[in-house]
């Protein structure tokens, strides 16, 4: 049983060890570039952030006179993302594994015993007289025999048979990224959000900026 | 959505997530959050032909593994 069902499951689990380097093999020579002492740097794409702003009602003209409704403008932002956010590499790992089959588990038994007895009894035994009575005399001769033969068998079979059927299912689901790999893609990830730099218009160093996000 | 990924909102004050398939990123879709509606798209040319190159080796990445993985009885 232990290597019916273990045995797929120690395949795929191998498979998704090997997928699990070649993830990060992938990821560090696609996504990340390499300077002279060895350090990785990741490969930034520029992504465009489209957004809609509401421009609130401008003062009248002196021309027209009249005031200019509110109106909502595409705002165009730039942005830079790491190129490894936009591989999805999980969908590299082995998602799923299903092992279904049945078996069936038979025992038989069985028992013969044979007991045989044969008994011989024989006997014999002869005799003489004589008798004589004046001029007469007479011979009696006999003799007598005995023989028997008793025999038995006792033959007993004893058979027992046992079955079972077993049906089998294992799944294993989807395996996530290496812990390590997520990090980094979260890293990164959140690296995006953009942080609003303390204002130098005022020539002051007190922050009154704050961070986005 | 073919092979899905999702960034957080780069928009500032927005915790919402933007979900993209960069097959369809690479074709020009902007992909929208659904929390503001500020969508993303790819900048440039240069841009563009670095993620293609990616997917393109990710897409001979995958076919190899998908192999083994048939090999296998894995899915």
């Amino acid at each position: 049983m232990d290597s019916l069902i273990g045995g797929p499951l120690n395949a795929a689990a191998k498979a998704n060890a090997a997928m699990a380097m070649t993830q990060t093999k992938f990821m560090l020579d696609t996504c990340f570039s390499k300077d002279e002492s060895g350090n990785y740097a990741p490969i930034m794409i520029k992504m465009q952030l489209i957004r809609g702003v509401i421009q609130p009602t401008t003062e009248a003209s002196p021309g027209t006179g009249e005031a200019n409704p509110p109106s909502i403008q595409q705002v165009t932002t730039s942005f830079n993302l790491p190129l490894l956010t936009i591989v999805p590499l999980n969908a590299l790992a082995v998602d799923n594994v299903d092992i279904a089959f049945e078996m069936e588990v038979k025992s038989s038994f069985s028992e013969e015993t044979n007991q045989a007895t044969e008994k011989n009894i024989s006997a014999s035994a002869s005799f003489e007289a004589k008798v004589g009575y004046g001029p007469f005399s007479a011979t009696v001769k006999g003799s007598a025999s005995y023989d028997s033969k008793e025999s038995s068998s006792q033959n007993t079979q004893y058979s027992k048979s046992n079955s079972a059927k077993y049906s089998v299912a294992v799944h294993a689901g989807q395996l996530p990224l290496p812990k390590g790999v997520n990090t980094i893609i979260e890293a990164y990830a959140q690296s995006i959000q953009p942080i609003e730099l303390p204002g130098q218009a005022q020539g002051g160093t007190g922050g009154t900026g704050s961070t986005g996000g | 959505m073919k092979d899905a990924q999702s960034i957080p909102c780069p928009a500032p004050e927005c915790s919402g997530t933007i979900l993209f398939s960069p097959y369809e990123l690479l074709e020009g879709t902007r992909f929208a959050c659904t929390h503001c509606g500020a969508a993303i798209q790819l900048q440039d040319k240069e841009s563009t032909q670095l993620v293609e190159a990616s997917m393109n080796r990710f897409g001979q990445l995958k076919d190899g593994l998908d192999k083994v993985k048939k090999a296998n009885s894995l899915s």
